[in-house]
């Protein structure tokens, strides 16, 4: 049977008809319909049900006020909990009826979300006529926005018009985020304001009763809004039940479309003139002082009781009133009282002057009832565990009445114990009645009762709307070094956004096994590995020296043109914050590098300092880690690759020393050559401007062939490192740990009159000989693998009796080094004093007994760098 | 043997494909710009000279047919007296134009562009890198982002062009 009436209905276009499938059923609708007026239209009562009680629950509202029509879309990828009010149909659109609960859809979501930022001297929000006029009024001030939820937006002169369009969340300093709903997907909108103008209009609030949630009880302005904009009655047979003249109007549309009203009850004891001469001329009885008490009925109402008598119905329109939208006023900390004469709460004092607020959603006399409403919120009897204030929640009035005697007076207990106004629909309908009831509970103002905090988002978001295009390959950005195609077969480690070579597997080689060939080559051969990921920072002007030496631990203004010189930096905490090498390239020009994931705050912390603290030096910092490719060659064999490669430049150990750095020509690409090495054998770094990165590995990998040059990745460059005994910021440290304790007290100056971090070190704590000191540790079997993570506990220690104390823990482990041994460093309480000892690296509660060491277990002596 | 050698080289978006030609929206790297960062109080001289903070600016020329550790035009600049870094290599450049070419970065960025002059450019994150927009015409924009970014934003770029491009 269809509802739908042969001609009406503002919204939709009959020529374009559609058809949609609820639980499988095909039900006609057409384009501009929502869910909600289609499925009202196929006269399908039953929208959802009752999360807790399973009860049947029909549709009350038209729009974000609904509770209950709340449905999982199947189609386009569907999606969980979607109100059917706001749902707009389009030809197959499946959805299946909820119980108040939706599923996540397993599938990726396909749909096209996006995010758009723009920028606006004044955005109306809310397309009524106070709306409009706020926005002509404003159209002078330059860029202004009208935006509303409904489907279409008449133009305004010098005013942009967005429909569809619903405001979620005010912010402070003009930031409003609106919803688009489009066909492809949904758009995010960042709208920056010169000011905010809200004119949200109001929302119709019902009333309850026994009974209250069965399917055919409705809002009697929602019920008027199904005829008016979609062409749909919503019942035959009405009684209607209003506490304020906008329900009598109601009543009076819905008796004009064809609703046979079986009579109109009012709260109040008088109606005006006006309202009481329509309902007799259209001969509706009206019943004064009068309330719904109950309800009957299967699955739907067909009988409602009431003081009055009772009624054979279909329809039971209910009216309690109009609560003022504030929601997005409150959302920037704008207050609200409870005024009276609305019978509702209007907004008093602002967020501030961008926003202001204007028609229904500021109680502005116009928009206030003929006659004082009364303030009504509930009949008088009937059962409170059939007395529905939120049916969303399936709360009722026995909940808030066991909140009372539990001695919860506050609306905002209240809210959270019996979870009324906390479900998707965030008690757009419930939270006002509630606050109502609540004040005739405690026997108080309703004024001083209060309201509940209205938070953002107005209306739920969607998490794919959220990401917006931000998903997949392009949630984060990544950064790729400019010889990433010559690497890209290779697993990658992500180090901060870089990708990095992982490792280079041969065929069929895991990943221990391949670390381990690479670690040979560069022990006894020649490696190469990208290092372009390093940060690099030049530094230019008469003071850089002065600089440096504040922010490095050690000296470094001594430091000769040509030449490299490892540095620590620390916080002023004292801390190691950031360590790296930097080349002295002129009198005035510094090149300084950072660790890969560090380079920014680097650059940060140093542009502070000067800024802030130090601005007479004359220093300039220029970020150029992009600008170079760097390409390390090292091992034994690396002087003979670079030798073929860079025929002008002697790289003799005599003529080119350690830390330090050539110009010359790479393979006829121009370069600078540093002797540097993060494996203590002899290597050379190679760079270039970037956009030789590719070509450079093409001719190191060339040059290198004949003396079986290896590829090796940053697994291998960490074993390397640890077995030298090198800490990684960040991972061998945390941020409590100083130069000292990592056993590099010859990188601390102590002549420099001060650096940062200098006092800090001073302190006692920092000079305890108890602190966590950096050892190396191997498994005193010489094959258990330590895992990374480890606690290190005493040699046998009852790993049952908690608490087991703990004297320190492994930062880094690794399976084998050059000897294909365990290895180990860790952070250990006093443990310079500890070496020999043997402790339990505890890890998921499997002890494996270790020896402390030294950091260093290769090359001690450090004869290796030479070649 | 110089001709080779600048033969070698690769821009940051080599090989991508990246690139649009649609009405409305066009999209294009210009690769192996001449890209000078430079300290000094006064606008150094050059065609096309970005304001990038108090006496920092940021001078584009034209790409430089040398072989060279640096590009000329840091030497030039620094012979003109600012403290010049070559940052050819570290950053490319990307030029947007048509109708849509704002609103396609309004999509990663809350820059507000329409306030920014011809000859004007402000600096922030698009789509999560860090970028220099600078506005050459009405509805010319050149984006200055680093080359590790590139392929990023790239990609993004052509994944937010999709509305334009029908």
């Amino acid at each position: 049977m269809s509802r739908r009436l042969d001609t009406g209905g503002s919204r939709i276009d009959r020529s374009r008809p559609v058809t949609v499938t609820v639980d499988g059923l095909e039900i006609e609708a057409y384009a501009g319909d929502t869910l909600a007026s289609a499925m009202l239209a196929a006269d399908l009562p039953l929208v959802g049900r009752g999360i807790y009680s399973g009860r049947p629950r029909g549709l009350v509202g038209v729009g974000a006020e609904e509770p209950n029509a709340w449905v999982q879309v199947l189609s386009r990828g569907g999606e969980p909990m979607v109100q059917a009010t706001l749902l707009d149909v389009y030809d197959g659109l499946a959805v299946e009826l909820l119980a108040g609960r939706g599923r996540l859809v397993a599938e990726p979501d396909s749909t096209r979300h996006d995010t758009l930022f723009s920028h606006w001297e004044v955005v109306v929000v809310g397309g009524g006529a106070s709306g409009r006029r706020a926005a002509a009024a404003a159209s002078p001030e330059g860029r202004v926005l009208l935006l509303d939820d409904g489907p279409a937006v008449a133009p305004l002169d010098g005013v942009t018009t967005w429909a569809r369009t619903t405001a979620t969340g005010l912010y402070g300093h003009g930031r409003l985020v609106a919803v688009e709903r489009r066909t492809d997907g949904d758009r995010l909108h960042h709208l920056q304001c010169g000011r905010v103008v809200l004119a949200t209009g109001a929302q119709e609030r019902g009333l309850v009763f026994e009974d209250d949630d069965r399917p055919g009880v409705m809002l009697a302005g929602a019920a008027a809004s199904y005829v008016e904009r979609y062409g749909v009655l919503p019942g035959e047979r009405a009684v209607v039940w209003v506490a304020h003249d906008p329900g009598l109007r109601a009543a009076v549309a819905l008796a004009d479309a064809g609703v046979e009203v079986l009579a109109v009850l009012d709260v109040r004891d008088r109606i005006a003139e006006p309202y009481a001469d329509a309902l007799s001329a259209r001969d509706i009885p009206v019943h004064l002082g009068a309330e719904v008490t109950g309800t009957s009925g299967d699955d739907r109402l067909s009988r409602v009781h009431t003081s009055a008598g009772d009624l054979d119905a279909d329809l039971l329109a209910v009216s309690g009133g109009r609560n003022p939208a504030v929601q997005l006023w409150s959302h920037p900390g704008g207050r609200t009282r409870w005024s009276d004469e609305v019978a509702g709460f209007v907004p008093v004092t602002g967020p501030g002057d961008r926003v202001t607020v204007v028609g229904a959603a500021a109680g502005e006399p116009a928009h206030r009832s003929y006659l004082p409403p009364a303030t009504w919120f509930r009949s008088s009897t009937g059962d409170p565990e059939r007395i529905f204030l939120d049916p969303h929640r399936d709360a009722t009035l026995h909940d808030l009445q066991r909140a009372h005697t539990a001695g919860l007076t506050s609306v905002e207990h209240v809210k959270r114990f019996t979870t009324i106004g906390t479900g998707a629909d965030q008690g757009r309908g419930a939270g006002v009645l509630t606050v109502g009831v609540l004040a005739q509970q405690l026997g108080r103002p309703v004024g001083e009762v209060g309201t509940t905090t209205y938070r953002p988002p107005y209306l739920p978001l969607s998490f794919g709307l959220l990401a917006g295009r931000n998903r997949g390959e392009l949630s984060d950005p990544v950064r790729l070094s400019q010889l990433h195609d010559r690497v890209a077969h290779a697993p990658m480690e992500d180090v901060g956004q870089w990708k990095r070579p992982w490792y280079f597997p041969g065929a069929e080689e895991s990943l221990d096994e391949a670390v381990a060939r690479e670690v040979r080559a560069v022990r006894t051969g020649v490696g190469m590995m990208d290092a372009s990921t390093l940060g690099k920072i030049l530094l230019q002007g008469r003071d850089v020296g002065v600089l440096l030496d504040r922010v490095y631990t050690n000296l470094f203004s001594t430091l000769n043109v040509g030449k490299v010189r490892y540095g620590v930096m620390c916080g002023p905490d004292g801390m190691v914050v950031d360590d790296g090498t930097t080349a002295r390239l002129s009198e005035t020009e510094w090149l300084m590098s950072t660790t890969t994931g560090n380079a920014a705050a680097v650059l940060d912390a140093l542009e502070e300092w000067h800024q802030t603290e130090w601005p007479e030096l004359d220093v300039t910092m220029t970020s150029v880690t992009d600008q170079w490719s760097v390409v390390a060659v090292a091992g034994p064999l690396s002087r003979d690759v670079v030798a073929a490669l860079a025929p002008e430049l002697d790289c003799s150990a005599s003529a080119f020393g350690f830390m330090e750095w050539r110009s010359t020509t790479v393979a006829g690409i121009p370069a600078r050559v540093m002797r540097i090495s993060f494996s203590g054998e002899l290597a050379f770094e190679l760079n270039v401007p970037s956009w030789w990165g590719a070509a450079l590995w093409d001719a190191v990998a060339q040059a290198g062939a004949p003396y079986g040059i290896t590829p090796y990745g940053t697994e291998t460059m960490h074993v390397l490192r640890a077995e030298k005994g090198f800490p990684i910021v960040g991972q061998d440290t945390d941020g409590t740990v100083t130069p000292h304790d990592l056993g590099m007290s010859w990188a601390v100056s102590r002549k420099k009159v001060d650096f940062i971090g200098k006092r800090s070190l001073a302190r006692a704590d920092a000079q305890r000989p108890d602190r966590r000191h950096l050892v190396g540790l191997v498994p005193v079997d010489g094959v258990s693998r330590i895992v990374e993570g480890s606690q290190l506990v005493a040699h046998g220690a009852d790993l049952t009796a908690f608490p087991v104390p703990m004297a320190g823990h492994v930062t880094s482990a690794y399976p084998a080094g050059h000897d294909g041994r365990p290895f180990a460093l860790a952070l250990l309480d006093a443990g310079r004093d500890r070496l020999g000892e043997v402790l339990d690296a505890v890890d998921d509660l499997v002890p494996v007994p270790v020896r402390v060491t030294g950091p260093v277990s290769y090359d001690v002596e450090g004869t290796r760098r030479d070649g | 043997m110089t001709a080779d050698v600048l033969a070698l080289r690769r821009s940051p978006l080599h090989g991508t494909g990246f690139g649009l030609a649609a009405p409305g929206l066009t999209m294009a790297e210009e690769p192996f710009r001449s890209l000078v960062e430079v300290r000094s109080p006064a606008a150094p001289a050059g065609e096309l000279v970005w304001r990038l903070g108090p006496d920092w600016w940021l001078v584009d020329g034209p790409p430089a047919p040398v072989v060279a550790l640096e590009v000329p035009l840091a030497g030039e600049l620094r012979a003109a007296g600012g403290v010049a870094t070559d940052v050819s290599a570290h950053r490319t450049t990307l030029v947007l134009t048509g109708p849509h070419a704002a609103t396609l970065i309004a999509h990663g960025c809350p820059i507000d562009l329409s306030i920014v002059p011809v000859g004007g450019c402000v600096q922030g994150t698009l789509a999560g890198a860090q970028v220099a927009l600078g506005r050459t015409g009405p509805d010319s924009l050149r984006v200055y982002v680093r080359a590790a970014f590139a392929r990023h934003l790239a990609t993004w770029l052509s994944d937010a062009a999709t509305p334009y491009v029908e």
